[in-house]
C-alpha cells in the first residue's frame, strides 16, 4: 500500500466526493470532540483511516488525508499518521468508534426513534398529544419515555421516566429540574435512552 | 404560551372550591438549584375530572404537560393535565385560566 501523501488529482471538492458522507461525518465530529486529547485523537485518526481503506479499496489514500484534514480538528503531521497506519486492530479501534459515534449520526425523527426504541426494548409506542410515548416494561410501573415533536415551548425532545417515581437526566440520575429532565433528541438519542434504561434496572 | 414553564415541574397541591367553580393547582418548578412556586387558576369551571391508573402512592406529583386550547364558539378553556403519562391526569373545561393572576390568552 502506497501511503505517500500525494495531493489527489484530481483534487475532491468535499469529503462527500470520496467517502460515504454519513460515516464520515460520524467520524469527523467524533473526533473533534477531543481537541487537546493526542492519544484519543491518534486512536480515532488512525480508525477512520484504515476503516475508509477498508472500505474503499479503490481510492487512493491521499485524497482521503487531504479531505478529512479539512474537517478535524488541527491535522498532525503527516508522517506519524500514516507510519501508524495498519498498525490498528479492531479491538484498538473500537473505543474510538464507539466514541465517536456516541456524539453524531443523523438526527432521527420522533416517529422514527419511538419505532426504534419500541422494536429494541420490547416495547410499545403510542401517539399521544405531541408526539409519542413509548411503554418499556419494567416492573408494576413500567418505564414511560415521551418523544415529543412539541410542547411546553420545546420540539423534538423526549422525557424517561418510572411514573409515580422518578424522570431522569440523560445521564440517568433522577430529577425534577425541567431544563434537564427534557431531552434534546439528537443523533444518538437511542443509544443514550437505552443507557439510561439500563441504569434504571440497574445495570450501571 | 405563559403555562410552557411549568411542564415538568412538580404539583404540590390542589383546590377545588365548588361554591367558587374555581380550581386552584401550586405547582413548584426547580431548575439551576432555584425553586419557584406557581399559582394556576381555572375559574368558572364547569367540568372536572382527576384520574389515576398509575398503580400505587406517588413518590411525588409530576406536572408533566399542561395544555389548553379555546372554543371560540363558547369561549370556554378546555384543559388537559398529564401526571406522569396518559394515565393519570386532570381535564375538565372552564371559562378563565390564569397563572399567577396573568389570564391566558387564546392563541391567534
Amino acid at each position: 500500500m502506497d501511503l505517500s501523501c500525494a495531493k489527489p488529482d484530481p483534487a475532491p471538492s468535499s469529503y462527500h466526493q470520496i467517502c460515504d458522507p454519513l460515516r464520515c461525518d460520524i467520524v469527523a465530529r467524533g473526533v473533534r470532540q477531543v481537541p487537546g486529547d493526542e492519544a484519543l485523537y491518534n486512536s480515532r485518526y488512525q480508525w477512520m483511516c484504515a476503516e475508509y481503506m477498508t472500505c474503499h479499496p479503490e481510492q487512493e489514500y491521499p485524497g482521503f488525508f487531504l479531505a478529512m484534514s479539512l474537517l478535524i480538528w488541527e491535522p498532525p503531521s503527516g508522517s506519524a499518521r500514516l507510519a501508524a497506519l495498519g498498525a490498528l486492530s479492531e479491538t484498538e479501534a473500537a473505543p474510538a468508534l464507539e466514541a465517536a459515534e456516541a456524539g453524531a449520526g443523523a438526527i432521527p425523527s420522533t416517529s422514527s426513534l419511538a419505532d426504534d426504541l419500541a422494536n429494541a426494548t420490547g416495547g410499545a409506542a403510542k401517539v399521544n398529544k405531541g408526539g409519542y410515548t413509548v411503554n418499556v416494561p419494567n416492573g408494576s410501573r413500567g418505564i414511560t419515555v415521551r418523544i415529543m415533536d412539541e410542547g411546553g415551548g420545546r420540539t423534538n425532545y423526549y422525557r424517561v421516566s418510572v411514573p409515580g417515581k422518578e424522570t431522569y437526566t440523560i445521564d440517568g440520575t433522577a430529577s425534577t429540574d425541567p431544563a434537564l429532565t427534557h431531552i434534546d433528541i439528537r443523533g444518538s438519542s437511542l443509544s443514550d435512552i437505552l443507557s439510561i434504561i439500563n441504569k434504571i434496572q440497574g445495570g450501571g | 404560551m405563559i403555562t410552557d414553564q411549568l411542564w415538568g415541574g412538580t404539583l404540590k397541591a390542589a383546590r377545588l372550591d365548588a361554591s367558587t367553580q374555581t380550581v386552584g393547582l401550586v405547582i413548584i418548578v426547580s431548575s439551576g438549584g432555584m425553586s419557584r412556586s406557581f399559582e394556576l387558576l381555572l375559574s368558572g369551571v364547569s367540568q372536572f375530572q382527576f384520574f389515576n391508573n398509575i398503580a400505587g402512592s406517588w413518590e411525588y406529583a409530576e406536572f408533566t404537560e399542561f395544555r389548553a386550547a379555546r372554543d371560540e364558539s363558547t369561549g370556554h378553556w378546555a384543559f388537559d393535565i398529564v401526571l406522569w403519562s396518559e394515565d393519570a391526569g386532570m381535564s375538565g373545561k372552564c371559562v378563565t385560566v390564569s397563572l399567577d393572576g396573568t389570564e391566558l390568552a387564546a392563541s391567534p
